[in-house]
């Protein structure tokens, strides 16, 4: 197989639904059906995941990915000026993380809410609630390139 | 073991042999090297003729060797089965194959590219045995310009830049002196990190001063010296309508004595019907020689 894992994650939080959409979900299920409302939520919640996912995945393969992953050196600037403003993600991607393949952050900032190390073994996209607004988070590994021929360095 | 059986293998083995012969000096597709640092460079080779010539082809600033003008002198290359090298600067990313933005940020420096030429062009050499035609494209031919300054050329047969320019303020440039200045300062004050530059068509360049200066550097008077200094034959050719080169640099190779072809109409990419008159004119100097 050419292809090996270089890091462990990619991490993107998503304001899915406002608080004030998930308010008027919670008050249907006050006021009417339960179940129905609830899978409403739930099918938006899928929804959601699988566009984000393949945005997500596009992300992964981007150079400047693995450059960061290589050499971290300045990793704070590149978080601040390219990862979401470089035009590869939609707007409403609120913050992206890249980890090693230990799971540590290549660098600890202070700008990020995302976590400082995930573990490998957890890798499922879940949603929290922040600043009343519902977020989805999820993961996305990144790969190695596929090895061509290597000759000799002369 | 009967005759008729002996007789079978033995075709057999020298069918074998002629089958492997001309898959070695066919050999097209793409090869890889690792770099010293644990990069891995790669490059699209084509091994030609035994007695075709032997080209390396590098692209311009930021792009890869898929940029349409190399990409297209690199295939009309292989259809004359002359062996050919087109590489990759890596940039200072691995297996890179994507074109890098001006805003990204930018760990290479000249130096770095020039030592990429030097293994490339070494591992040509040495696979065929034969003096290497050193052909580049707008910052591909500064490139290989500094590459024939810095390091000893016995091996190289001659150069060929198309769409030579030079780094400083010219048409459609956007670094100033007051670029430079200012790196040199950040230098002095021992601000070494990552900061945002004019370069070449790039408003926004964002690396250190050290690695900005290794291409702000190469201005006009630094080429020009430069290719007086080099014993290798240089060819430079140029569109008459390249936009991002000051119309009196012709006359100022030509001052020099530095080979220079003028392709009247032709831009900086040589695109249309001057695609097929920068190929005539490279064929005929790489048959020449």
């Amino acid at each position: 197989m050419g292809f090996s894992i270089l890091i462990v994650m990619l991490f993107i939080l998503y304001s899915i639904l406002t608080y004030r959409e998930v308010h008027n979900l919670q008050q249907g299920i006050h006021e009417s059906n339960h179940k129905i409302a609830r899978e409403e939520l739930l099918k938006a919640i899928q929804g959601a995941e699988i566009d984000i996912k393949g945005h997500a995945r596009d992300f992964s393969n981007w150079e400047e990915i693995h450059q960061q992953i290589s050499n971290p050196l300045y990793y704070a600037y590149w978080h601040e000026h390219r990862a979401l403003k470089a035009g590869l993600l939609p707007k409403y991607i609120n913050d992206v993380s890249v980890y090693d393949k230990t799971g540590h952050v290549l660098s600890n900032l202070e700008t990020t809410k995302l976590p400082l190390i995930i573990e490998r073994k957890e890798l499922n996209s879940y949603v929290d609630i922040n600043d009343n607004k519902l977020e989805l988070v999820v993961f996305q590994e990144v790969y190695g390139k596929k090895m061509i021929r290597i000759l000799l360095a002369t | 073991m009967s005759e008729t059986l002996k007789w079978a293998v033995k075709r057999i083995l020298i069918l074998s042999v002629i089958f492997m012969v001309v898959i070695t000096s066919s050999y097209a597709g793409d090869i890889e090297q690792k770099l010293s640092n644990g990069l891995i460079v790669t490059a699209s080779f084509h091994q030609g003729e035994q007695d075709a010539p032997v080209i390396l082809i590098l692209h311009g600033l930021l792009q890869t060797r898929e940029s349409h003008t190399v990409e297209r002198i690199y295939n009309a290359l292989v259809d004359s089965d002359y062996t050919v090298l087109a590489p990759t600067l890596s940039l200072d990313i691995s297996q890179r194959k994507q074109s890098l933005a001006c805003e990204a940020i930018h760990s290479h420096s000249m130096q770095s590219d020039i030592s990429e030429i030097e293994l490339w062009s070494r591992w040509l050499h040495n696979k065929t045995n034969k003096k290497v035609i050193l052909v580049g494209h707008s910052s591909g031919s500064v490139q290989q310009l500094a590459y024939l300054d810095q390091y000893t050329y016995k091996h190289i047969q001659q150069a060929i830049l198309i769409s030579l320019g030079y780094f400083g303020a010219a048409p459609g440039s956007n670094e100033t002196a007051l670029d430079a200045q200012r790196a040199q300062e950040m230098i002095k004050q021992n601000k070494p990190g990552l900061n945002t530059f004019g370069l070449s068509y790039c408003k926004e360049y964002v690396t250190t001063p050290v690695n900005y200066l290794s291409y702000y550097s190469w201005g006009s008077k630094k080429i020009l010296n430069t290719m007086k200094d080099i014993t290798v034959p240089i060819t430079v050719i140029i569109g008459s309508k390249d936009k991002r080169i000051r119309k009196s640099w012709g006359r100022s190779m030509e001052e020099n004595k530095i080979e220079t072809i003028m392709v009247k109409g032709a831009g900086h990419f040589f695109d249309d019907e001057y695609e097929f008159d920068l190929q005539d004119i490279i064929d005929t100097l790489v048959t020449a020689s």
